[in-house]
């Protein structure tokens, strides 16, 4: 974390308006915390899918 | 060189938009993407839902003030103790430390702002309509839900037309919370100031860390385990319909994984509070600040594997019975280091009792009353006694309201002169303090001795043996809700004005952490140049 500085952060229209310290710098930032969110969001959908899914399969039908 | 890249990057748009403050009217509102204001509207969000349930939970106390049955007929009263929970669960608590982990997340990193902005406006205003359709089930004609919190089945399955509204809401409330909970993750992740190693973060912002992590694994499970009431009700499938082959019992497992993990969701941020205050009042470091974050890691984990202790008179096999048992036993271990932390951090320091402190401390002794029921709900034996009774709606409620409530208006009491640049009015703020743990112990106290003597939960009436302790715990009820408008008017006196706030605010005390380095109030984009954290 130490090499991240807070003005790498790019426009956005709320005001977060620092300016990266360089253009790849900031490319990496913003490909950094997609690919965390993305991870994340898929591991809660890879949840509720696995529990519907054992669920399933516990169902013994009559 | 940096400067021009800059502005090749960062667009035209850059300069226009240099240091503008909030825009103007309902569009700050509605297109905030400021942590401050989302954090704000989550803050008032949840007191609203926590006056809304705490009126539901006044209806349901009104009624049982004596026995017969009085004011409300026995469907309404079951409707009240379910939205009641939903409310302050979904509605209150969650959204209030939602709040503070927006307004203090970024502040206690030395971030900008959360690292999603966008999605941050997204989860919020998903809110309002999730509590708006739930709500509004009380104005059809067959009443809302009224099937307990939990939605078993095959109870749930015959709500009526009340049941896919609350499905709806559920999911819509879930969806929030996951997407807050990514936004966390992220924002903590990527967006520490340099220099700010993981055991360097506040251990609020820990506490926050672990809780997101938690939500991202239980909420999917919670949305899936409707998903199937939803499908069993409209399409015909048997997930919970033994008729079908289904097994009714399944839905409690899955319910319950997302339900005990849900309970410390709503208590590690409060972890995370009581931590920042108790140093700062006590003038002194935080006593063990390594071992409170692998106890939050291990009370996160341990959530997991416990979750069967909510139902073990359905019945199943001793080993099972002995698992759930013991692991449930050992979450006493990492909470009873905190305790221990907590306590040493306050040893021989140089105390003083300001109201976020007089909060902390009341949560220390009252969650730990709270803490002490659980182990006695979790022997097997004893819980086939204790079980549904109003023995448990005593020990969550000392876990949800002296715990998670009182850590709330601790960290409220505590950050508010930093949000609104004003002190408020201490001797008030003492007051409420006082009225609250007086009335909250009047309240849930007398509330073990009638779960103990046999009261069940969840009923209009009782017999005539449990009066007298009723009467008790209803009149705490009504003050206690009534000492909480005190609560709403200091936060009001604090936004409109008063005594000027120093940045470090609590200048007598010890306040550490990067927000205390910002103006009180904040600039409206804090941390433009990154704080350096040695």
């Amino acid at each position: 974390m130490s090499e991240w500085v807070v003005s790498e952060l790019t426009e956005r229209r709320d005001g977060l308006h620092h300016a990266p310290a360089s253009q790849v710098e900031a490319q990496q930032r913003r490909r950094r915390i997609r690919r965390t969110a993305l991870v994340l969001a898929l591991v809660a959908v890879t949840f509720y899918v696995l529990f519907i899914a054992m669920s399933v399969l516990g169902v013994r039908g009559p | 060189m940096s400067t021009v890249q800059a502005h090749g990057v960062a667009g035209h748009h850059a300069d226009a938009h240099d240091h503008h403050g909030p825009e103007k009217g309902w569009r700050r509102w509605v297109f905030a993407t400021n942590h401050k204001d989302i954090g704000t509207m989550y803050l008032l969000f949840s007191l609203a839902m926590f006056f809304i349930g705490g009126l539901m939970a006044l209806i349901v106390r009104a009624e049982l003030f004596q026995p017969g049955l009085q004011l409300v007929d026995p469907y309404f009263f079951n409707t009240m103790t379910t939205m009641h929970a939903l409310v302050m669960i979904f509605g209150a608590v969650m959204p209030a430390f939602v709040g503070l982990a927006n307004w203090m997340i970024p502040l206690q990193i030395g971030a900008p702002d959360m690292a999603l902005p966008r999605m941050n406006n997204f989860s919020f205003w998903i809110l309002p309509f999730a509590f708006t359709l739930l709500l509004s089930t009380l104005f059809f004609e067959s009443g809302g839900p009224a099937g307990g919190w939990t939605m078993y089945p095959p109870l749930a399955l015959q709500m009526g037309e009340t049941f896919p509204m609350t499905i709806f809401a559920i999911h819509l409330m879930g969806a929030s919370s996951i997407m807050g909970a990514i936004n966390v993750i992220v924002t903590v992740m990527n967006m520490r100031a340099p220099g700010m190693s993981l055991l360097k973060m506040p251990v609020f912002v820990w506490g926050w860390l672990i809780t997101a992590y938690l939500l991202i694994a239980v909420m999917p499970v919670l949305a899936g385990a409707v998903t199937m009431l939803l499908t069993d009700y409209y399409f015909g499938t048997s997930f919970f319909q033994a008729a079908g082959g289904g097994d009714p019992v399944m839905y409690q497992h899955i319910f319950w994984f997302f339900g005990h993990p849900e309970v410390y969701i709503m208590i590690l941020p409060a972890f995370g509070v009581v931590s920042e205050i108790i140093p700062t009042f006590s003038r002194k470091r935080l006593f063990g600040y390594d071992t409170m974050v692998y106890a939050i890691a291990a009370i996160a984990f341990l959530s997991f594997i416990v979750w069967a202790h909510h139902m073990f008179t359905v019945g199943m096999p001793l080993a099972g019975q002995m698992f759930f048992m013991l692991s449930t036993m050992l979450i006493a271990v990492p909470t009873g280091v905190k305790i221990f932390n907590w306590t040493a951090t306050m040893f021989k320091g140089s105390l003083t009792f300001e109201p976020p402190m007089l909060f902390a401390i009341a949560f220390l002794f009252m969650f730990t009353i709270g803490g002490f029921s659980g182990l006695m709900l979790a022997i097997v034996p004893a819980d086939f006694q204790y079980h549904d009774s109003y023995f448990v709606v005593a020990h969550f409620h000392y876990v949800l309201v002296p715990g998670a409530v009182f850590a709330i208006m601790a960290a409220v009491y505590y950050w508010l002169p930093k949000w609104t640049g004003h002190m408020y009015n201490m001797k008030l703020a003492k007051l409420h303090f006082w009225l609250s743990t007086i009335f909250v112990n009047l309240l849930f106290f007398p509330q073990h001795f009638l779960g103990l003597a046999g009261m069940p939960r969840r009923i209009p009436d009782y017999s005539t043996q449990f009066a007298d302790w009723n009467l008790v715990s209803s009149i705490g009820a009504f003050g206690f809700g009534f000492a909480q408008l005190l609560f709403a008017y200091i936060v009001w006196q604090s936004i409109r004005g008063g005594a000027k706030a120093t940045d470090k605010v609590w200048d007598g005390g010890a306040p550490q952490g990067l927000e205390w380095t910002l103006s009180s109030p904040p600039p409206y984009h804090s941390f433009e140049v990154a704080p350096e954290v040695k």
